[in-house]
């Protein structure tokens, strides 16, 4: 019955009364063996009810407005299919970025909306769960959706058929699976801090951007509307990751330490992974949207400057080895991208040397080194190449057993010298590619002592074989379509034919 | 510091020791001052290869041996490194003897 | 008479993944099929969990059920994301529409003051019994195996949390958005006696270990009485009492029931004629968490129906229950 004191709810206490009022203590069973999970990392929450809602969406509006978005994204894929809008690309080299994409993020958001189904049943606080459980689905919705806007992209192009098996075989998408294992078997907080701050808030943009607007650049309306499409979902996602952190910061001081070691881990865990995609905005895409060198200046060193100084009021502090990700912003791409090249032979993504074009564009965005260290090397291959002996490194790399990216980074303030650190776990040696990956291991050895490097797992025979051949099939691929150079490939003879009707097919 | 785990006795797995290699051990090999050699190399070589035939050998057909200044290394005033110290090899010894072990980090300079 | 649209000249290279090629053939998959079959990783898990260290991250082996395929746990409705909320949109409008129509003409009213306190008794506190559900299904989507399954079950989680928000939101309908009748049930789930052996069921599904179980437990056998005997029994007590049009608040529960059950019986039939040892654990989980629902039921019955009409309308309602078992195959040989 109502009566005139009692006032109506206002629309913080209403959506309280919708998700966070569904919750109880239990009493039939002790609430620590309902959530077994949430208290081993050493992280003290003292009082859930600080949680604040980072968004307040209720399943009737989140049915409707995500159907409606959906609704028009498909109309723009199939539209797209059925006028193959794969021929509106800048170039066929282009999809070398869609292979990334698909092959090596697809898997973390299919994994991403894994894991917030667990934290979204693991942490005690009932706003949090609700929270995490939004942000699987959604994370479901990405996955789901990037299958979809790319599936005509495998019609036509190589190298992204069997993308599942490749995720779990391909021995350079072990650096994104890695990644993502490592977030995966983590504890509840620990996962939060590593994908829903780290990698869905500091570095966000830097995944995203790249991509989405790679793709707008170079006439993928698939992949770019899809990119549209998922913007509002990120900035759910990003104010999860912002206030999760907050939360656990403000519960205890104790929590401080804890949290700090997990910023330190996954900013370089999450930095050495978005390696990938510079060399993508880098390398990869005939249409350049920004540097590698300009986003990180942007995103991290402007925008996540900005966010760790307001952080410090906590305690925290920039991430270690921050300045090193600023001492090598002009060298890692160019790094890893001579390093794919040399690897042509294994190499799902096809690859080319950049022509003078491309180097002047290089040399403009990296002028305090591309002409220095990295024009020279390329214009070496351009020559060995035109001699007809084009430099191919068949020798196995030496692996980064926290990365696990070939060894191809440079010591900090000396780019002519390779850089390797090594530590002693259970009298084994083990190598890293820099300070970063070495102290997260050192942080965690029993965890990375564990991984399953390519290279090792290769020659203990466990990636197929006995010839190359027949290893590439075993990691999912076709020798003869999907593997080695962009020149003389079926992507690269298929794009020229389709460019140019009327002209009789090249033979194969 | 140990891993903080749910259960204690997490770990204990590692995946590549020298009894997983079915005879040979690992040797990462680092050629310094080669830039168009992107990163060191993995070599699987027995522990009994002398190291003399280490070079002759499996280096010689490795990519370092497909580099033009390769033939006309003077081993004799090559340096070695091995895991972050000064290293001189004995050429007629073999790995095992002298004690260079699983996953040793070589550097060469030449 | 059909008139052709040409696009280009080139001929695509193959017409699906490879995986689904493998499955279905040389030919276009659904949008289901591409958004499910084969996508979760299977092998080479780097780390082991640290919250479980003898298990990989996703592993087979957290449930005693064994599938050849985990991905023949189809879900017949074909959800995939896109298909899924367009669905629940148009319930969601359709259930928008009935509240409308429901506040507007003041129908709430038209209940008797009894009336209504016996709705309140027994539809709210149950919004603590769809958030329970939604536990166990999150639970579910996270260490289950097999994106056919998980799918479906990060849906239902959802689900969950949309159906405790409809109850609450009647809630809210019968005390002028003040809270008072939520607060209410709240306690009633809590502390009255006829609500207990219910909490208790639910909480003990919290700790069930086997995620299969767990899915049996809820979503067959709990679900698969507690629905009929409040959303579809009770509905109609409530109609025959003179509040036919309180039911249309609750067509979305309904509705959702009607569509959610194909799919679980689905997943059922299809483990249990695996195998005889599979048929035999979910036989046995069956048996066993259907004598602790009823049991829970039982004095809720009483409340809805009086303890006669209670009885008998459990009996029924288990009777129909024995029934479904027996046509997936989930009685004991």
């Amino acid at each position: 019955m109502t009566t005139a004191t009692h006032r109506k709810l206002g629309l913080k206490d209403k959506y309280g009364l919708l998700t966070r009022g569904l919750g109880w203590d239990t009493s039939y069973v002790p609430m620590d063996r309902v959530f077994p999970h949430d208290s081993f990392e050493g992280i003290k929450i003292h009082d859930w009810d600080r949680w604040e809602d980072p968004f307040r969406v209720t399943m009737d509006s989140y049915w409707k407005y995500q159907a409606e978005k959906e609704r028009k994204l498909y109309a723009v894929i199939d539209a797209f299919a059925q006028h193959n809008g794969h021929l509106n690309v800048s170039d066929a080299r282009y999809i070398n970025a869609v292979k990334l994409f698909i092959t090596g993020i697809t898997p973390l958001e299919y994994n991403a909306h894994r894991g917030f189904a667990m934290v979204g049943r693991s942490m005690r606080g009932v706003g949090p769960r609700i929270a995490c459980q939004m942000q699987g689905i959604d994370e479901l919705r990405h996955a789901q959706t990037q299958m979809h806007s790319m599936s005509h992209y495998n019609r036509h192009f190589n190298g992204m058929h069997s993308w599942p098996k490749n995720f779990d075989r391909m021995w350079y998408l072990s650096v994104p699976k890695s990644f993502v294992n490592d977030a995966m078997s983590a504890g509840p907080f620990e996962f939060l801090t590593a994908i829903s701050f780290s990698f869905e808030y500091v570095l966000t943009n830097l995944l995203f951007m790249p991509f989405m607007s790679g793709a707008a650049y170079n006439g993928d309306m698939a992949t770019v509307t899809f990119g549209f499409s998922a913007q509002s979902d990120e900035a759910r996602h990003m104010t999860l990751g912002l206030e999760c952190i907050k939360f656990m910061l403000e519960q205890d001081p104790d929590n401080l330490p804890i949290i700090q070691k997990w910023l330190d881990k996954w900013f370089w865990r999450g930095y050495r992974l978005l390696g990938l995609v510079g060399v993508m905005l880098d390398y990869m895409l005939p249409k350049k949207v920004m540097s590698w060198r300009e986003g990180w200046e942007q995103y991290f060193e402007k925008n996540g400057g900005a966010l760790f100084d307001d952080l410090a009021r906590y305690g925290i502090r920039k991430p270690m080895h921050h300045e090193t990700t600023v001492l090598e912003k002009e060298h890692v791409t160019h790094q890893l991208w001579l390093m794919l090249c040399q690897y042509h032979w294994g190499l799902a993504l096809h690859t080319w040397l950049p022509s003078d074009e491309e180097m002047d564009w290089l040399s403009q965005q990296y002028p305090n080194t591309f002409d220095q260290h990295y024009r020279p090397r390329f214009e070496q291959l351009r020559a060995l190449e035109a001699e007809g002996k084009p430099f191919t490194n068949a020798s196995l790399p030496c692996l980064c057993q926290t990365c696990q990216i070939p060894m191809c980074f440079t010591e900090p303030g000396d780019p002519t010298r390779l850089a390797h650190r090594s530590s002693l776990f259970q009298d084994e040696r083990f190598i890293f590619c820099s300070d970063g990956c070495k102290d997260v291991f050192d942080g965690e050895p029993e965890k990375y002592a564990q991984a399953r490097l390519p290279v090792q797992q290769l020659l203990q025979g466990h990636l197929g074989g006995p010839e190359l051949a027949d290893m590439i099939r075993f990691w999912g691929y076709d020798p003869a379509l999907d593997i080695g150079r962009y020149e003389g490939s079926s992507d690269q003879q298929r794009w020229a034919q389709a460019k140019a009707p009327g002209v009789a097919a090249r033979a194969a | 510091m140990p891993v903080i785990a749910l259960e204690p006795g997490y770990g204990g797995i590692v995946r590549d020791r020298l009894e997983d290699f079915n005879g040979v051990q690992l040797l990462f090999i680092e050629w310094a001052a080669h830039p168009l050699i992107a990163c060191p190399i993995t070599l699987p070589v027995p522990p009994g290869t002398r190291f003399g035939e280490l070079l002759s050998g499996a280096l010689a057909q490795s990519v370092f041996g497909q580099q033009p200044d390769w033939p006309t290394v003077d081993w004799r005033r090559a340096t070695w490194r091995m895991n972050d110290a000064p290293f001189v090899p004995d050429l007629d010894k073999t790995l095992a003897e002298q004690g260079v072990p699983h996953k040793a980090f070589l550097t060469l300079t030449t | 008479m059909h008139v052709e649209i040409k696009t280009s000249d080139t001929k695509p290279l193959r017409s699906t993944f490879t995986h689904l090629a493998a499955r279905f053939g040389d030919k276009p998959a659904s949008r289901y099929q591409e958004a499910t079959y084969d996508i979760q990783e299977v092998e080479n898990f780097h780390y082991r969990p640290l919250w479980q260290a003898d298990k990989e991250i996703f592993d087979a082996s957290r449930t005693a059920i064994a599938m050849a395929d985990w991905y023949a746990l189809k879900d017949p409705r074909q959800f995939f994301y896109m298909s899924y909320t367009t669905t629940r949109a148009h319930q969601q409008e359709v259930a928008e529409a009935q509240f409308d129509y429901f506040d507007k003409r003041g129908l709430l009213a038209t209940l008797s003051d009894g009336l209504r306190e016996r709705v309140a008794a027994a539809l709210l506190p149950l919004r603590h019994y769809e958030w329970g559900a939604n536990m166990n299904n999150s639970a579910i989507t996270g260490w289950a195996y097999g994106a056919a399954l998980t799918n479906a079950t990060m849906f239902a989680t959802m689900d969950r949390l949309g159906l405790a928000q409809l109850l609450s939101r009647i809630g809210l309908l019968i005390d002028g958005n003040l809270g008072t009748s939520l607060a209410a049930a709240k306690q009633q789930w809590l502390e009255d006696a006829a609500w207990q052996p219910l909490r208790s069921a639910v909480e003990h599904l919290f700790i069930v270990d086997d995620w299969f179980e767990l899915f049996v437990a809820q979503n067959l056998v709990h679900d698969g009485l507690l629905y009929p005997m409040v959303y579809q029994r009770f509905e109609q007590a409530l109609a025959a009492a003179g509040a036919p049009a309180f039911g249309m608040l609750l067509t979305f529960p309904n509705e959702w029931h009607a569509e959610t059950a194909p799919w679980v019986d689905a997943v059922c039939k299809t483990a249990a004629a695996e195998s005889p040892a599979n048929r035999a654990l979910l036989a046995g989980w069956a048996a066993r968490h259907r004598a602790t629902a009823l049991a829970a039921l039982a004095p809720l019955a009483e409340r809805l129906f009086g303890t006669a009409a209670g009885r008998q309308t459990l009996d029924e309602v288990d009777a129909a229950f024995g029934m479904r078992l027996q046509r997936l195959g989930l009685v004991a040989a």
